[in-house]
């Protein structure tokens, strides 16, 4: 789980917006109780 | 009880300010001002003492009872490969630097960083962190707990802050977490509220 948190930011970081969000989105599917979540949520795109 | 933190209660209920100490000036009520040598100001809900000596190059710490019991540090415009702090051991521990490419989950680990080596402790933990406004821009807030070695004083504090033109901007607060924690958060969030770029 933790692995697709760390290639949604490395992807944002890279500029590589869509598919970094993405990713974001797979993380919080699978960990719906993360305690970043709202961060997240920001940086998957609402 | 620490030795600190009973210096600290000692300046309180005698009812001695830090202004009456060499190093502190006086961050007068309603009077706004400009911060960490940068465009970031701030108008205080009430008044705070000043640290005259910076912390970083952009970097300043104000405190309302002594910096061991209630700290607030401004970070005005940390650019590209710069340390939030002086790099003081910079051979030995050199501090991380921060980047323009950062997303804010990156700040709080640079922070986090940063302090496990100013603070020489294993202790620290990112509690929490929520994208919020800061200064009219999108930006965040995290909450962090840590136990300096020195003091071994728990301390709670919160960081909002936002990445504008890429440069940081950010102001931190934190406390002993038994009592002076609660009682400086909300003059900590006024000034947070105030504050602007120009």
């Amino acid at each position: 789980m933790e692995a697709y948190r760390g290639l949604g930011l490395a992807l944002l970081r890279d500029g590589q917006q869509i598919d970094g969000q993405v990713a974001l989105k797979t993380y919080l599917a699978k960990k719906p109780d993360a305690t970043d979540k709202a961060m997240m949520q920001m940086l998957a795109g609402g | 009880m620490c030795k600190a933190l009973k210096y600290g209660l000692t300046w309180v209920l005698l009812g001695v300010s830090a202004p009456l100490l060499a190093g502190f000036t006086l961050e007068a009520t309603g009077q706004a001002v400009a911060v960490a040598k940068s465009g970031l100001n701030v108008t205080p809900s009430q008044d705070w003492n000043g640290l005259g000596r910076r912390l970083g190059r952009n970097a300043e710490s104000w405190t309302r009872d002594g910096l061991t019991l209630n700290d607030v540090t401004f970070y005005g415009g940390i650019s590209n490969d710069e340390t939030l702090f002086k790099d003081r051991a910079k051979k030995d521990k050199p501090l991380p630097h921060f980047s323009a490419t950062m997303l804010a989950p990156d700040v709080a680990q640079l922070f986090e960083q940063t302090y496990r080596l100013v603070n020489d402790t294993p202790i620290f933990k990112v509690d929490g962190m929520e994208p919020t406004t800061f200064m009219g821009k999108q930006g965040f807030r995290f909450s962090y707990s840590f136990t300096s070695q020195t003091d071994e004083v728990n301390r709670k504090g919160e960081a909002n802050g936002a990445i504008i033109d890429n440069k940081l901007y950010m102001i931190t607060y934190e406390a002993p977490v038994i009592y002076f924690y609660d009682t400086s958060l909300q003059p900590y969030r006024k000034l947070v509220e105030s504050a602007v770029l120009k």
